[in-house]
C-alpha cells in the first residue's frame, strides 16, 4: 500500500469530543474527549474492546450523529453544530458506509442496491462495475437473500464506493463473516484504496486486521488510548488471524 | 427507473395482499362516494332544467270552480308573476288487455302556446292539434309501463261519461316527476297515468267553459311564497279552493326533494365511513411496515438520502395503494352509479338523467381519498423521517411487557402461559385491538343501518294495509254522495261486504301553526277499517273528537284533550272547533280519523260518504272491474294486493339490490380489516408461535391462540355493533323521515341476524387466512431473522 505523507492534510479532525447519552437516571459516557484526525490517502483502523466507543466515533465522521461536546471537522467545514439537513447533505456529497450487518434493502438486487447511490451522486461509478471491483460483476441481480454473507458485505462495499466518495467508513465490516470470507472483503477494501487514494477508516475487534492499516487508533473507555504507525502495510492475504 | 421507486413496486408486492385489502376499501369508499355524487348531481342538474325550461310553479291551488276573469286577480298579487289556469280532472281509464282499474289524472293544455307555468316537455309524437277533442299526450311514465304506441286508443269515464281518446305523444312534467295516483303509496306507472288534454276539449267535457279549477303560479325570485299563498287562498276561498300549496308541499317536488336530500346525507356518511376505515387500515399497516424497515431506512440515511426523500418514498406506497383504490374506485362508481340511475328513473321521471364521471367529481374523490391516506399515516411517516439515523441502525428496544391485569390480580392459576401470552400481547398494543374492534363493529352496525330500512317499511306496510286497513279494495267517489250509493255498490258482482267512508279535505290549525290535510270519517261498526293508537292497539273510534296522528299532533303543537281549529276546504267551508281525543300512530300522511257520524254532525250534514271499502270473492274480481269502470259514481278502484304487490316490487327490485350492495360493502371493510389486522397480529407474533411450535406445541394449539383473541373480538364486536347500528337506525330514521312518511324506529331480528352473520363470515375468512399462514410458516425461517 502506498503510505501517504506523514504531514498529509487531515480529511476530519476532532477536539475534545465527547458523546453522552442520557438513559434514565444514569448517564452513558460513549466518548470522554477525544482528539481524532484522518488524514488524506490514509487507511485507519480503529481498535477497541466492546462498548469502547468506536461505532460512535464513526458515526459522528460520517454525520449520521453529532457530538454532545468538542468540534469536529471535515476539511474546513464544522461537523459539530450543523444541523441534521447539512449532515444530510455532507453524507451524501462525501461519505461512503460500511456496516457490520451490511443494511442492504432486501427487496433490491445487488445491482439496484448500488443505484440506490448512483441515483444520488453526482459522477458516479456505473452500477456494475462497482459491483465488478468488488467481484460480484456475474451477480448482478441477486437478491440479498440469494448471496451469502460475503458476497452481502461486498454488495455493502460497491455500494459505498459507487458514489466516488471522500471517506469511506466501515464499522466492523468482516464482523459477521469468516475467515476466508473476511479476507475476501478486505481485499476488496484494499484494491478500492489503492485505485481511489479515499481516506478510509475501520473499525475491527480483530487486531490482526490492524496490520493492514497505516496507522492503528486503539479506543478505550471513551478515549483513544493509543497510537501507532505502520511503516509496513501487510497485504490481507498475509494476514494472520 | 429509480432505484428507490424500484422499492417501491417491490414493496407493494410483497405485501399485496394487505394493502390490495386496503385498496379495496378505498374503492368502495371512493366508489360510493363518487356514484351517489354524480348520482345526486345528475338528479339536481336534470331536476332544475325540467324546472326552469318547463317553468314549473312556484305555488299551485285546486279549487272547485272559478271564472277565468279570476286569474286577473291572482296576477295582481304582488310578486306574481305569471299564472296559468287549467282545468283537471280525475279519469277511470280502460286498457285492452288490462283488468284492472287504471285511474289517471287529465290535465289541461293552453289552446294556444305553450303552458306560462307547468308547461310539459314532448318526448314522441305531437301535441293535440287544435279541434280534436279525442287527442291526448300521456305521460311517459304511464305510455312506457303499459308499452302504448302512438296512435292507441284508450276508454275513459270523464265525468261519469265515456269517451274515447287517442294517443298522439308522450311527456314529462315537472310537477309529475313522481306521480303518486290517489290513494297510492309508492308509485305504480301501471295503475296511474297522466294525461294532456287540450283545453277547448277538456274545458266543455267537465262543465269549465270559461272557468278552471286548478292554478300554478309562477313568482319573482327572493318573495316569500307563504305570502303568495295566503293571498291566493283569500282570492280563491269563495271558488272552493282546498288550500294553495306552495313548491315545497307539492307531491312530487316534495319526493323528490327528500330523495335529493336523502341521497346527499347518505353519499356523505357512508362514504366517509368507509374512508376512516381505509385511513385507519393505512395507518396500522403502514405502521407496520416502517416498524419493520427501521434499519433499511438507517441505511438510506446514511447513504445521504435526504427526509423529504424517504418521506416522499413511502408517501409513494401509499399513493400507490390509494390509486388502486381509486381505479376501483372508478369502476365500481361505473356500475353502481348506472345502476342507480336507473334505479332512480323508475320512480322519478325526469329528462337527461344518465351517469357521467365528471373530472371534477372525480377529482374531490381523489383529493378526498388523499387526504384519508395523508391523514392515517402522516405521523407514522413522519416519526421515521425524523428519527436520527443513528438510532434508528439500532435495533428498536425490546417492547416491555408488563404482568396482565389478571395475573396483577392473581389470577395467573386461571390462565395458561400460552392464553398469558397473547393478554400480555393486548394489554400492550390495546389500541390497535381497539381499532379492530371498532372497524368490527363499525360493519355490523353498518349492515344493521343498512338493512333496517326493510324492516321499518315492512312494518309501516303492515300496520297501513294489515291492521288499519283490511279490505280487498277501495273504491273512491268523485264527490260526497248520500249513503243511498253503498246499497249500489253492494250489488255489484262479488262485493261481500262494503263499508263507507268519508274524507273531507281541511285545515287544521292550532295559533299560527296550521297543516292542509284531511279527516277521514269511520263509522262505528267498520270492521275493514281500523283506528290504530299511538301503541298501535285497535280502539274503537270515540264518540266525538279526532282521533290525530301523532306527527300532526307533533306539528301543531297540540296533545290529547286540546282543541283545534278546523276549516273545512269544501262545501260551505264552515270552521270549526274539534276537540283532540286521542293520538294515534301512521306511518303514511297527516291525517286525523273521526267517527263517520260525528264528522256529519260536524259538517252539518246526513250521513256521506266519499268511498267504501269492500271485501270482494276474488273469481270475480275482474267482472267488478269491469262493473266499477262503466258506475259513473266511482272515480277509481284500488286494491290493497296491487299496492302489497308494488310494494314488493319496489322492495324486489331496488331496496333489496340496494341493502346486497350495502352487505358486501359492509363485508368488504369487515375483511379489510380483519384480514390486516390477522396479518399483523401473526406477523408481530410469529416469533413467540414459532417458539411455541419449538416447544412442542402443537400447530392446532398454535392456531388457537391467534385465532382465539379474533373469535374474543368478534363476540365483543356483534353486540356493540348491534347496539351502535340500533342507535344509527334512530338517528337515520329522523333524517329520512317526513311529514309524509314516517319511518319507524325499529330493527327486526333477522336484521342484527345478518349483521352478525355478515362479520362472522369476515372473521371466518380472514381466520381462515391466518391459519393457512401459520400453518405454513417455516419454523426455522422465522426464528433466524434478525429481530
Ligand atoms: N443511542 C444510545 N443510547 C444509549 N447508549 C448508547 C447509545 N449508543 C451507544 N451507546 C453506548 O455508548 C457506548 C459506546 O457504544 P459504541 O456503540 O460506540 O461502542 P463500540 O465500541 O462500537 O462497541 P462494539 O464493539 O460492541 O460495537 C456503549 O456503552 C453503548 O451502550
Ligand atoms: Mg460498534
Amino acid at each position: 500500500m502506498t503510505t501517504p505523507a506523514p504531514d498529509a492534510a487531515p480529511v476530519f479532525r476532532m477536539r475534545g469530543v465527547a458523546k453522552s447519552y442520557a438513559m434514565g437516571e444514569v448517564t452513558v459516557h460513549a466518548l470522554r474527549g477525544v482528539d481524532f484526525e484522518l488524514r488524506e490517502g490514509e487507511f485507519l483502523v480503529l481498535l477497541g474492546p466492546s462498548g469502547s466507543g468506536k461505532s460512535t466515533l464513526l458515526n459522528i465522521l460520517g454525520g449520521l450523529d453529532v457530538p454532545t461536546d468538542g468540534e469536529v471537522w471535515y476539511r474546513d467545514q464544522a461537523l459539530s453544530g450543523a444541523d441534521r439537513n447539512r449532515l444530510t447533505e455532507f453524507r451524501r456529497a462525501h461519505v461512503g458506509f460500511v456496516f457490520q450487518f451490511y443494511n442492504l434493502i432486501p427487496s433490491l438486487t445487488a445491482r439496484e442496491n448500488v443505484a440506490l447511490v448512483t441515483d444520488i451522486a453526482p459522477r458516479p461509478l456505473d452500477a456494475a462495475e462497482a459491483l465488478t471491483l468488488v467481484g460480484l460483476g456475474a451477480r448482478l441481480d441477486h437478491f440479498p437473500a440469494q448471496l451469502s454473507g460475503g458476497e452481502q458485505q461486498r454488495v455493502a462495499i460497491a455500494r459505498a464506493i459507487a458514489k466516488r466518495p471522500d471517506v469511506l467508513l466501515c464499522d466492523e465490516p468482516t464482523g459477521a463473516l469468516d475467515i476466508e470470507t473476511g479476507r475476501q472483503v478486505l481485499r476488496a477494501l484494499r484494491d478500492i484504496h489503492r485505485q481511489t487514494g479515499t481516506a478510509t477508516a475501520v473499525i475491527t475487534h480483530n487486531a490482526a486486521i490492524a496490520q493492514m492499516a497505516h496507522r492503528v487508533v486503539t479506543l478505550a473507555d471513551g478515549r483513544v488510548a493509543s497510537e501507532r504507525q505502520n511503516p509496513h502495510p501487510a497485504d490481507p492475504d498475509e494476514l494472520a488471524w | 427507473m429509480r432505484a428507490l421507486d424500484r422499492k417501491v413496486l417491490r414493496d407493494f408486492a410483497a405485501l399485496k395482499g394487505q394493502l390490495l385489502a386496503i385498496a379495496t376499501v378505498i374503492a368502495t369508499g371512493a366508489g360510493l362516494f363518487l356514484a351517489m355524487r354524480v348520482c345526486l348531481h345528475s338528479l339536481q342538474r336534470a331536476q332544475h332544467e325540467h324546472y326552469s325550461s318547463e317553468r314549473f310553479g312556484d305555488v299551485f291551488a285546486a279549487l272547485q270552480r272559478a271564472p277565468e276573469h279570476v286569474a286577473e286577480q291572482l296576477r295582481a298579487i304582488p310578486g306574481v308573476q305569471r299564472v296559468q289556469t287549467r282545468v283537471v280532472a280525475g279519469v277511470t281509464l280502460d286498457l285492452e288487455g288490462v283488468s284492472d282499474t287504471v285511474t289517471g289524472q287529465l290535465v289541461s293544455l293552453p289552446d294556444h302556446g305553450r303552458a306560462l307555468v307547468n308547461a310539459i316537455r314532448l318526448r314522441r309524437g305531437r301535441m293535440p292539434a287544435p279541434g280534436r277533442t279525442d287527442e291526448v299526450v300521456a305521460s311517459e311514465a304511464f305510455a312506457t309501463a303499459h308499452r302504448l304506441r302512438l296512435g292507441t286508443e284508450l276508454g275513459a269515464v270523464i265525468d261519469g261519461r265515456k269517451q274515447r281518446l287517442r294517443v298522439v305523444g308522450t311527456a314529462l312534467a315537472p310537477e309529475f316527476v313522481y306521480a303518486l295516483g290517489p290513494g297510492m303509496v309508492f308509485p305504480d306507472d301501471r295503475l296511474f297515468g297522466v294525461l294532456w288534454m287540450r283545453r277547448e276539449a277538456l274545458g266543455p267535457a267537465l262543465d269549465m267553459d270559461g272557468a278552471f279549477n286548478s292554478v300554478a303560479l309562477g313568482i319573482e325570485r327572493g318573495i316569500d311564497p307563504t305570502a303568495v299563498v295566503r293571498r291566493v287562498d283569500a282570492e280563491l276561498a269563495r271558488y272552493g279552493c282546498r288550500g294553495a300549496l306552495p313548491r315545497r308541499e307539492q307531491v312530487s317536488h316534495f319526493f323528490l326533494s327528500s330523495e335529493l336530500q336523502q341521497l346527499r346525507t347518505i353519499g356523505m356518511v357512508v362514504p366517509i365511513l368507509f374512508l376512516i376505515a381505509a385511513a385507519f387500515l393505512l395507518n396500522v399497516v403502514v405502521g407496520q411496515i416502517i416498524a419493520g424497515q427501521r434499519e433499511q431506512i438507517a441505511a438510506l440515511k446514511a447513504l445521504g438520502y435526504r427526509d423529504r426523500e424517504i418521506g416522499v418514498h413511502f408517501g409513494k406506497l401509499v399513493g400507490a395503494v390509494v390509486l388502486v383504490g381509486l381505479l376501483g374506485g372508478l369502476l365500481v362508481a361505473a356500475s353502481i352509479g348506472s345502476w342507480m340511475i336507473r334505479l332512480y328513473s323508475a320512480y322519478y321521471w325526469l329528462p337527461g338523467l344518465a351517469f357521467a364521471l365528471d373530472a371534477r367529481e372525480v377529482l374531490q374523490v381523489a383529493l378526498l381519498c388523499g387526504a384519508a391516506a395523508a391523514l392515517g399515516t402522516f405521523t407514522a411517516i413522519r416519526r421515521t423521517v425524523r428519527l436520527p439515523p443513528a438510532e434508528a441502525m439500532r435495533a428498536e428496544a425490546p417492547a416491555v411487557y408488563r404482568r396482565t391485569l389478571l395475573e396483577r390480580l392473581g389470577l395467573e392459576q386461571l390462565v395458561p402461559p400460552a392464553v398469558a401470552m397473547v393478554l400480555r400481547d393486548v394489554e400492550r398494543r390495546p389500541l390497535r385491538r381497539l381499532l379492530t374492534l371498532a372497524g368490527m363493529v363499525a360493519a355490523t352496525a353498518l349492515v344493521v343501518a343498512s338493512t333496517f330500512m326493510i324492516d321499518a317499511i315492512d312494518h309501516a306496510m303492515v300496520i297501513s294495509f294489515g291492521m288499519e286497513r283490511r279490505e280487498d279494495v277501495q273504491v273512491t267517489l268523485t264527490r260526497p254522495r248520500s249513503t243511498g250509493v253503498l246499497a249500489e255498490l253492494r250489488q255489484l258482482p262479488g262485493v261481500l261486504h262494503a263499508e263507507p267512508y268519508r274524507t273531507v279535505p281541511v285545515r287544521f290549525r292550532n295559533g299560527v301553526r296550521h297543516r292542509n290535510g284531511a279527516i277521514t270519517g269511520v263509522p262505528r261498526e267498520a270492521t275493514l277499517q281500523q283506528v290504530l293508537d299511538v301503541r298501535l292497539a285497535t280502539v274503537p273510534p270515540p264518540p266525538d273528537g279526532l282521533v290525530l296522528t301523532r306527527k300532526l299532533a307533533e306539528v301543531l303543537g297540540v296533545q290529547a284533550g286540546d282543541t283545534l281549529q278546523v276549516d273545512v276546504l269544501e262545501g260551505q267551508r264552515p270552521t270549526r272547533s274539534i276537540r283532540v281525543a286521542r293520538l294515534a300512530e301512521t306511518y303514511f300522511g297527516l291525517g286525523a280519523q273521526m267517527d263517520l257520524d260525528a264528522l256529519c254532525r260536524v259538517l252539518h250534514e246526513p250521513r256521506t260518504l266519499t268511498g267504501a271499502l269492500l271485501t270482494v270473492d276474488d273469481d270475480l274480481l275482474p267482472a267488478l272491474h269491469r262493473a266499477v269502470k262503466a258506475t259513473p259514481a266511482v272515480a277509481g278502484i284500488t286494491s290493497r294486493n296491487d299496492a302489497l304487490r308494488t310494494y314488493r316490487k319496489l322492495i324486489d327490485e331496488h331496496l333489496g339490490t340496494s341493502i346486497a350492495i350495502n352487505i358486501a360493502f359492509s363485508l368488504i371493510m369487515a375483511l379489510g380489516i380483519l384480514y390486516n389486522a390477522g396479518r399483523i397480529t401473526l406477523s408481530e407474533q410469529a416469533r413467540q408461535l414459532a417458539s411455541l411450535r419449538v416447544l412442542g406445541f402443537r400447530r392446532r394449539e398454535v392456531s388457537a391462540i391467534l385465532l382465539g383473541e379474533l373469535g374474543a373480538l368478534t363476540v365483543l364486536a356483534i353486540p356493540l355493533g348491534m347496539l351502535i347500528g340500533y342507535l344509527m337506525c334512530g338517528l337515520l330514521t329522523e333524517g329520512l323521515s317526513s311529514e309524509q312518511l314516517r319511518i319507524p324506529w325499529l330493527v327486526a331480528p333477522r336484521t342484527y341476524a345478518t349483521a352478525a352473520l355478515t362479520v362472522m363470515v369476515a372473521a371466518g375468512v380472514s381466520g381462515f387466512l391466518a391459519w393457512r399462514r401459520l400453518d405454513e410458516m417455516d419454523i426455522i425461517e422465522v426464528l433466524k431473522t434478525r429481530e
